[in-house]
């Protein structure tokens, strides 16, 4: 049936794209938000993934990779937007928190790091930390997904760790600011 | 800090609790909406169009192949309407920008004819001019300004609504601000036809516009003027009564005068139209709108009665009778009127309800009326809020607006840091389609409904014509190291059809023995195609290949090009045969595999100019140099050390020299701090030395990706480049020479182009396609991307490259 969809669309049926963005949409802008953390970049990237999906639909020469591929446009989509991102990201100064222990406030706490450690990727260093943390896609698959070799994949994903660990690490080493 | 295992799961727990549910309803509802207003690409498929043969079949024993014939076919384009219908919908139009020589310009005027299109260019916020020519509005060539006496011939009249042109079966003509009439056979070259200052007639008023019609040309202008001619060498002053002053209305000074602002022809009938202008403190504005017909462009009458219409734009003949477009008072615009019979006038509609759109200009075709104009527009770039408008009717009088917010997608404007909007600046027919003309994020480009491309109008050639003269001969190959020689006999058939011979003394594909190729060609422009060669080895034997099918299917549509510059052949792009007789001259125009292996010093030869006078050398890896034909060297890049520690595929390749041989453009770093596959960019220096300039940083990541293979056009107006990671998300790039207009061609996004490296990039001798070198396979495509096709997946070598 979603073949069928993948493959009606690819032969210029608006409806039956509608239908397939319709059921991916909820994955794709949960992908797009994630990696770029801003609802409305997210929102302009999973528009401008879909856009781009109808357009080389036609190119799509195995109609079962549709998801895989929309995956791939929506990652390579947010790398666009992330440009701005940076842009926005370098005028934010991110004040230093110390790492609580202890009590309830930890898990906010460590939430904070995160997102900072996290904002200080790449896009597509982000990319393979949401397609496999929260999508849970192994790295094999996230190579094939973004047309990547898989030891691009493995160590864009090793890398990606070791540095929100660091960025997380040097927060902790950061003393307290009042 | 964390183990690793409950990192993972901090890191999962986070993404899953931050993770919005639903991707909002207006998100998918936009997307919804700008699906249907863009156009589906052609998918990648198989075709061999550019196709690769052994390179051991003609010279050496390597297993290393070459790319050695272009035959050009236009894939079939999907979305577009038959042939004469009139183009409703976005898909059914295609934009096409046009290069140009400057940051920001437009269109600012389109002639069509049955030769083709001609396009007078303008840069924004100058009063500099060019013409660009095309065949089918697809493909462009500029034409040098030094065809003319001083740019300034290229300023119509000030007074001038449309470009004072015209095309016709002997070509195009244009008319200059002070009447010189300018005559061109094929766009490209142009001859002064009719001097002002010996035409009397011609210093009686300004020409403001150009039909062909009447005798041969009429022409109308300033001061109540019209001309007449049979070739635009000899024009005559028609007869045009005394304008009806009795019936204006209104008015600053007591006699305004009248302006013959255009003419338009339906069979027999021409229908000028103009205005009567008051001049007053502010300048010279309309009073009253003015109508002429005649039967003969000779003599014209009056229309006696203009109450049905206001001031005038534009007007055009369709199938149902006449349309004009023009205001009923200042600020107004967007207004339609329409007659059976270009004398008695009634309102038919209006284009957009309060503020109208500016510029307008229609046209009409068989099948029905186009208007084009422009909203938004503003004095000085950017005008963000600029955009253009179509307009289509069948009948002249029920008029809607195409829906086209993808239409005007034709250049990235991330490109620019100021983003332009999309106007239009005119609209012409040719044949049975429409050519907008105007421009997107300030950079000149038409848009083409149907397919021009298909229709019967002979074929605009720039360079040398049909003629198999050139190719006639006896020619050596250059690129023979393997002991032995070939020659090719190219000798006269019957018209533009040659027999060819070419036999070798050793053939690697024959075992050592020699061989003899057959063939009967045709010579289209400077190619010479052979549709079938006969291969064969004179020992009877079976010519063995390395890769790939029958030595004789590869062989298929085999073509050389002939460059009169240099009176060689060359096969592609690796293989250069001499005219028997002729020196070798130094350096080679292409280099031999041979010659890429480097003596000590002399560097690796990395292209040359036309002439071959000059040749782009690469020294200890890096270093680039200019030789001279007199053997002298000039560093013109020295690049740092630092790139060494690079591994190959997160290192910048690739250089060339601009075809007249005066700039330099090669890729490299802007700074080798940092990760590798990062801070790409193109680099231009001028081939006399100094420093080099940024041309274009890569865009293919956060920190840039790496660019590569810098490739001239064979016209030297563009650069063709590769974009992206060490190992993935290659796109491919378009620009000006001077670094502006840069579009992607070829996205990423695009299946082929996912794991993979980039080996190589190349123009297609006739500049209009390109083809793509990657890992175990060679795709190549139209100059704008479209109609990519992927050859023969055999071993590749790229010339320049050690296989």
């Amino acid at each position: 049936m979603r073949r069928d969809l993948v493959e009606a669309a690819s032969h210029g049926d608006h409806e039956a794209f509608d239908a397939l963005a319709a059921s991916t949409g909820d994955r794709i802008y949960a992908i797009a938000f994630l990696i770029l953390r801003a609802p409305d970049l997210a929102e302009d990237a999973v528009q401008e993934a879909l856009v781009r999906a109808w357009k080389q639909l036609p190119s799509l020469r195995d109609p079962d990779k549709f998801d895989a591929w929309l995956y791939r446009l929506v990652v390579n989509a947010c790398a666009e937007q992330g440009r701005q991102l940076r842009r926005w990201s370098q005028q934010v100064r991110a004040l230093p928190t110390e790492l609580s222990v202890g009590d309830h406030s930890t898990s906010i706490a460590v939430r904070d790091q995160l997102e900072r450690g996290f904002g200080r990727l790449k896009p597509e260093q982000r990319a393979v930390v949401v397609l496999h943390y929260y999508n849970g896609f192994s790295a094999s698959e996230i190579a094939r997904i973004l047309g990547i070799p898989e030891g691009t994949a493995r160590s864009r994903l090793h890398y990606a760790i070791e540095a929100m660990r660091a960025a997380l690490e040097a927060d902790a080493r950061q003393p307290v600011v009042a | 800090m964390a183990t690793d295992e409950r990192f993972d799961e901090l890191i999962s727990t986070w993404l899953q609790e931050t993770a919005p549910v639903q991707v909002p309803m207006r998100v998918l509802e936009e997307a919804a909406l700008r699906t249907r207003t863009s156009r589906q690409k052609v998918g990648w498929r198989a075709r061999l169009g550019w196709f690769l043969v052994p390179r051991s079949v003609f010279a050496i024993g390597t297993t290393a192949a070459v790319m050695v014939a272009a035959v050009l076919v236009l894939s079939p384009r999907l979305g577009q309407p038959e042939v004469g219908k009139l183009p409703t919908t976005p898909n059914a139009w295609s934009g096409v920008p046009i290069d140009s020589r400057w940051t920001t310009a437009q269109v600012d005027g389109l002639v069509a004819g049955p030769r083709g299109l001609l396009a007078i260019l303008g840069e924004l916020g100058s009063s500099d001019m060019q013409l660009s020519i095309s065949t089918d509005g697809r493909m462009w060539t500029l034409v040098p300004n030094d065809q003319f006496p001083s740019p300034g011939v290229l300023w119509p009249h000030s007074g001038a609504q449309h470009l004072p042109a015209v095309g016709t079966t002997g070509g195009f003509l244009f008319v200059a601000e002070g009447n010189d009439v300018w005559a061109s056979e094929d766009g490209y070259t142009w001859q002064r036809r009719a001097d002002r200052a010996q035409d009397a007639d011609l210093r009686a008023g300004a020409i403001l516009a150009v039909a062909a019609g009447g005798p041969g040309l009429v022409a109308v202008g300033s001061d109540n003027k019209a001309w007449y001619s049979e070739d635009g060498s000899d024009w005559t002053l028609a007869e045009v009564p005394a304008p009806p002053t009795e019936s204006f209305t209104a008015g600053g000074d007591a006699v305004p005068t009248i302006d013959m602002l255009g003419v338009t022809v339906a069979g027999d009938t021409l229908v000028a139209w103009g205005n009567a202008m008051a001049t007053g403190a502010g300048g010279a504005t309309p009073v009253e709108p003015v109508l002429w017909t005649s039967a003969d462009g000779r003599s014209w009458t009056n229309v006696p009665d203009v109450s049905g219409v206001g001031w005038l734009r534009d007007v055009a003949a369709g199938p149902n009778g006449y349309v004009a477009i023009g205001g009923t008072g200042p600020g107004d615009t967007g207004r339609i009127w329409f007659s059976k019979d270009g004398r008695a006038w009634q309102p038919a509609d209006t284009f957009e309800e309060g503020a109208g759109p500016m510029d307008l200009s229609i046209a009409a075709t068989g099948a029905g009326y186009v208007a084009v104009g422009g909203e938004g527009l503003c004095a000085v770039e950017p005008c963000p809020n600029a955009v253009a408008a179509i307009w289509t009717s069948p009948d002249g009088r029920s008029w809607s607006r195409l829906l086209n917010e993808d239409l005007f997608t034709v250049a990235d404007p991330r490109n620019s840091p100021n983003h332009s909007g999309a106007w239009a600046t005119s609209v012409v027919s040719q044949d049975d389609h429409f050519v907008v003309a105007g421009a997107y994020d300030a950079n000149p480009v038409v848009w083409i409904s149907g397919t021009p491309g298909e229709t019967e109008a002979p074929v605009i050639t720039a360079g040398p014509s049909s003629d198999p003269g050139g190719f006639l001969g006896t020619w050596i190959s250059t690129s023979d190291n393997d002991g032995g020689t070939q020659t090719m006999t190219v000798e006269p058939s019957t018209g533009l059809t040659v027999d060819v011979v070419v036999t070798d003394t050793i053939a690697t594909v024959c075992s050592g023995t020699s061989s003899t190729m057959t063939g009967s060609g045709s010579v289209e422009g400077n190619l010479l195609v052979i549709p079938a060669p006969d291969y064969r080895c004179d020992d009877g034997t079976e010519a063995t290949t390395p890769d790939g099918p029958p030595l004789n299917e590869q062989l298929q549509h085999l073509t050389y090009a002939y460059d009169a510059a240099t009176d060689t052949l060359s096969v592609g792009i690796g293989d250069v045969w001499l005219r028997e007789g002729t020196e070798v001259p130094t350096p080679a125009p292409q280099p031999s595999e041979q010659a890429m292996e480097p003596a000590p010093g002399s560097g690796t030869p990395l292209g040359w100019s036309s002439d071959g006078t000059r040749s782009l050398i690469q020294k200890d890896d890096q270093n680039l140099f200019i030789r001279h034909a007199d053997g002298s060297e000039t560093l013109v890049s020295e690049q740092p050390s630092e790139y060494e520690r690079f591994p190959g595929s997160a290192r910048p390749a690739g250089a060339a020299i601009s075809p007249d041989g005066s700039r330099v453009v090669f890729a490299g770093l802007t700074t080798t701090d940092g990760l590798s596959c990062h801070h790409g960019a193109l680099f231009a220096v001028s081939a006399e030395g100094g420093p080099a300039a940024v041309l274009w940083e890569s865009q293919a990541a956060s920190d840039g990706g790496i660019v590569r293979y810098p490739t001239f056009s064979p016209d030297g107006t563009q650069i063709a480049f590769a974009d992206g990671y060490c190992d993935s998300n290659h796109s491919v790039w378009v620009m000006n020479a001077d670094g502006s207009h840069a579009h992607q061609i070829v996205s990423s996004d695009v299946d082929p182009l996912g794991a993979t490296h980039v080996h190589g990039l190349a123009w297609s001798p006739a500049g209009d396609e390109i083809a793509l070198a990657v890992d175990g396979a060679t795709y190549t495509f139209a100059a704008d991307g479209s109609g990519a096709t992927q050859s023969a997946e055999v071993e590749f070598c790229w010339p320049g490259r050690q296989c």
